[in-house]
């Protein structure tokens, strides 16, 4: 459930990738701090000339629109009550400018695969903490089931946590109760499983990165390797 | 058990990942059923406060909003970027700050929820400067601010509230290790 929706997103190269976040980036930081007289100009173009090479019009962009919808109608509606009709330009200009910091963002999160991304993060990130990040990703899906479970009792029970009940906060009281203290033991649980299983394995006996049975499956001795 | 990474066992560090993905997915199943603004503060500051005190150990919680952060950038949930985990970092940073006064005083309800409000209330930065460096007016500049945070901050405390009562039945369940510091916060 944490992959979205199921559209076919075409995967690129690693270096691909960082060229895309760099120009992302360059971008997002142009937005705040380039101030100059052609600023907006180039970077509206910038930003445009992005989401043509990472094709971002075969993607959903509806939803992407109204995500900056309503910060656009906030900032001009605020300057609209301090200031009235006349700085409608202004606020626009701010708007847009906010506008551009994000988007660029957004258009390279929702456009590159998100196995891709993680790929590129591994490689950054420590082994170990690379371990337990794609150990929860990969056990999440158990906890869910159990908290999905949980749910459908809870609701056949008769708790009032329905999605048109809950917009009611007090509600909330409910949810918390028969549903977060379940997943947070559920998640103790679990965590303590997957711990016992590593160590079962020897996982941790050295200081860098150990497999088990090893590299050979006929020599499964049980003994961990470097 | 042996130290697994920045002084946290396996264990723990395995729990401070489910929280994390338990913060993203509350985050994006409520934003397909409620438009109320500031409504995932609630979520985010509930898990996290669980987070620190469960596991009772110093930067838990700002491990656990990391880890958030950095799924959330893989699964392109937080419309940020790379402010996105220091929007997730900053809350958490303040719920490890306050985390030795709630344990010495787990009774007080509304010292919880300041903290949750404090906790909340940590995100105004990010916009702040975001919105400041494009150029907005100062006035306008706070009161957008004013409005994003507030409702996150009414938020973030009602979270707060209920985490003392859900530690009690997780330690009278014995999931939870004996409290190591009640002794000290007696002396």
């Amino acid at each position: 459930m944490l992959n979205g929706s199921s559209r076919h997103i075409p995967r690129v190269s690693q270096t691909q990738l960082i060229l895309r976040m760099a120009a992302a980036m360059t971008l997002a930081m142009g937005a705040l701090f380039w101030h100059g007289p052609w600023s907006l100009t180039a970077l509206t173009l910038g930003t445009a000339a992005l989401a043509v090479a990472v094709g971002a019009h075969r993607h959903p962009w509806k939803r992407l629109a109204l995500v900056f919808v309503w910060q656009v109608v906030l900032v001009m509606a605020l300057y609209l009550l301090r200031y009235g009709a006349q700085s409608l330009p202004d606020g626009a200009l701010v708007a847009g400018r906010l506008v551009l910091l994000v988007l660029p963002g957004v258009l390279l999160m929702r456009t590159t695969h998100h196995g891709e991304m993680a790929r590129l993060l591994v490689r950054v990130l420590p082994a170990r903490m690379g371990f337990v990040l794609s150990t929860c990703v990969f056990f999440f899906p158990t906890l869910w089931s159990v908290t999905v479970q949980t749910y459908e009792s809870q609701v056949l029970r008769g708790a009032r946590i329905l999605p048109r009940e809950l917009v009611n906060p007090l509600n909330w009281g409910t949810l918390v109760r028969v549903i977060c203290l379940p997943a947070i033991v559920s998640s103790l649980a679990l965590a303590r499983d997957v711990a016992l299983a590593a160590h079962c394995r020897w996982y941790g006996l050295h200081p860098d990165r150990t497999v088990w049975p090893g590299p050979n499956p006929s020599d499964t001795t049980g003994e961990p390797r470097a | 058990m042996r130290n697994h990474m920045f002084g946290f066992t396996l264990q723990e560090s395995l729990f401070l990942g489910f929280c994390s993905l338990l913060i993203l997915s509350t985050k994006l199943l409520m934003r397909l059923h409620l438009k109320v603004p500031g409504h995932s503060m609630f979520f985010l500051i509930l898990f996290l406060m669980l987070a620190a005190l469960c596991v009772r150990k110093r930067w838990s919680a700002t491990l656990a909003a990391g880890m958030a952060g950095l799924l959330g950038m893989f699964t392109g949930s937080g419309k940020l970027g790379p402010l996105g985990v220091v929007s997730y970092m900053l809350p958490a940073l303040v719920i490890d700050f306050c985390v030795p006064f709630l344990e010495r005083h787990r009774k007080n309800l509304a010292l919880f929820a300041v903290a949750g409000l404090l906790a909340a209330a940590a995100r105004a930065p990010v916009s702040l400067f975001s919105e400041w460096m494009v150029g907005m007016d100062l006035q306008v500049l706070f009161m957008s601010t004013a409005i994003k945070t507030g409702g996150g901050m009414i938020f973030g405390a009602l979270g707060a509230l209920p985490v003392p009562a859900l530690l009690t039945k997780l330690e009278a369940r014995g999931l939870l290790s004996a409290a190591p510091k009640k002794s000290g916060a007696h002396s």
